[in-house]
């Protein structure tokens, strides 16, 4: 599949954010992009939509970034798929945490184009 | 050491400027002023706590021309553009979330694991009194307020 051609699910409790990284993925020529509001609606989503890479919040009510992250890796389907997250808090064991439960990538807020874009490429 | 040292002001004030530069792509400049020298009126703030190792209360509070503003920023749209009280409480919530992962990251050691709360909405700073820290800000000729309460000593895992 051409890189352009991904499906995104972008999951972030605050619709300013999900804009704001919608914007950088289209900066970047990636136009297939999904959004939920929450770990639970991502999970919905990934249900019924073909998704091949999710940039999700670690710090969201009802269902967490790394609860999510944790859904995906023990469910066959998905155990593969790509997962950003992306997270104000940047300690050391946040990040060891979020490893340890096989996060193919880590964004720490506040970032640019750049870093998303090489995050992506990174994984995909 | 004091709280409120050299060292903690200066994180803060460049968490401050860091955040409103990579999202908002607005400088924001520290000021030698008081929330007292300047007529807020009516302000939009969010309020978010950090939890584990210590209990510490960030708000920040601007007024709702400059939350438009950033908001608009954010999403790239014109100066015409108005948005509802909900996207630009989102923008407000967003920047307090990482306003305060910047600032906690840079005064907490590398081995000591800091956890956020969820932003919430605080129009209103905290009470006057020990333990309070503001920091004032120049936004593009509007001020931003952040206040800081809680003991910061134990964050930088001294008692």
């Amino acid at each position: 599949m051409p890189e352009k051609d991904l499906r995104i699910l972008v999951v972030d409790d605050f619709a300013t954010m999900r804009r704001m990284i919608k914007n950088i993925l289209k900066q970047l020529g990636y136009t297939h992009i999904e959004e939920a509001d929450n770990g639970q609606a991502a999970w919905s989503l990934l249900e019924t939509r073909e998704i091949d890479l999710v940039i999700s919040d670690w710090n969201m009510p009802t269902m967490t970034g790394l609860e999510l992250l944790k859904a995906v890796r023990s469910d066959e389907r998905f155990k593969d798929l790509p997962f950003i997250m992306v997270t104000a808090e940047g300690q050391q064991e946040n990040v060891i945490e979020a490893a340890q439960n096989k996060v193919s990538q880590y964004v720490v807020k506040p970032f640019n184009a750049d870093t998303i874009a090489g995050k992506i490429e990174s994984v995909i | 050491m004091s709280e409120w040292s050299l060292e903690i002001v200066e994180a803060l004030q460049e968490a401050v400027a860091e955040t409103m530069e990579s999202i908002a792509f607005m400088e924001a400049f520290p000021l030698e002023e008081s929330p007292a020298d300047t007529a807020p009126g009516d302000l939009l703030g969010s309020w978010i706590e950090v939890k584990n190792p210590v209990q510490v209360g960030l708000t920040l509070l601007v007024p709702p021309e400059l939350a438009m503003d950033i908001t608009r920023s954010i999403y790239g749209v014109d100066e015409d553009v108005m948005f509802s009280g909900v996207e630009a409480r989102d923008t407000l919530a967003e920047l307090v979330n990482i306003v305060a992962g910047r600032f906690m990251s840079k005064i907490t050691p590398a081995d000591l694991t800091f956890e956020l709360g969820l932003p919430e909405r605080c129009d209103v700073p905290p009470e006057a009194g020990g333990g309070v820290f503001v920091g004032v800000f120049d936004v593009e000729g509007a001020r931003l307020f952040l206040y800081v309460r809680g003991n910061l000593g134990e964050a930088r895992g001294q008692n």
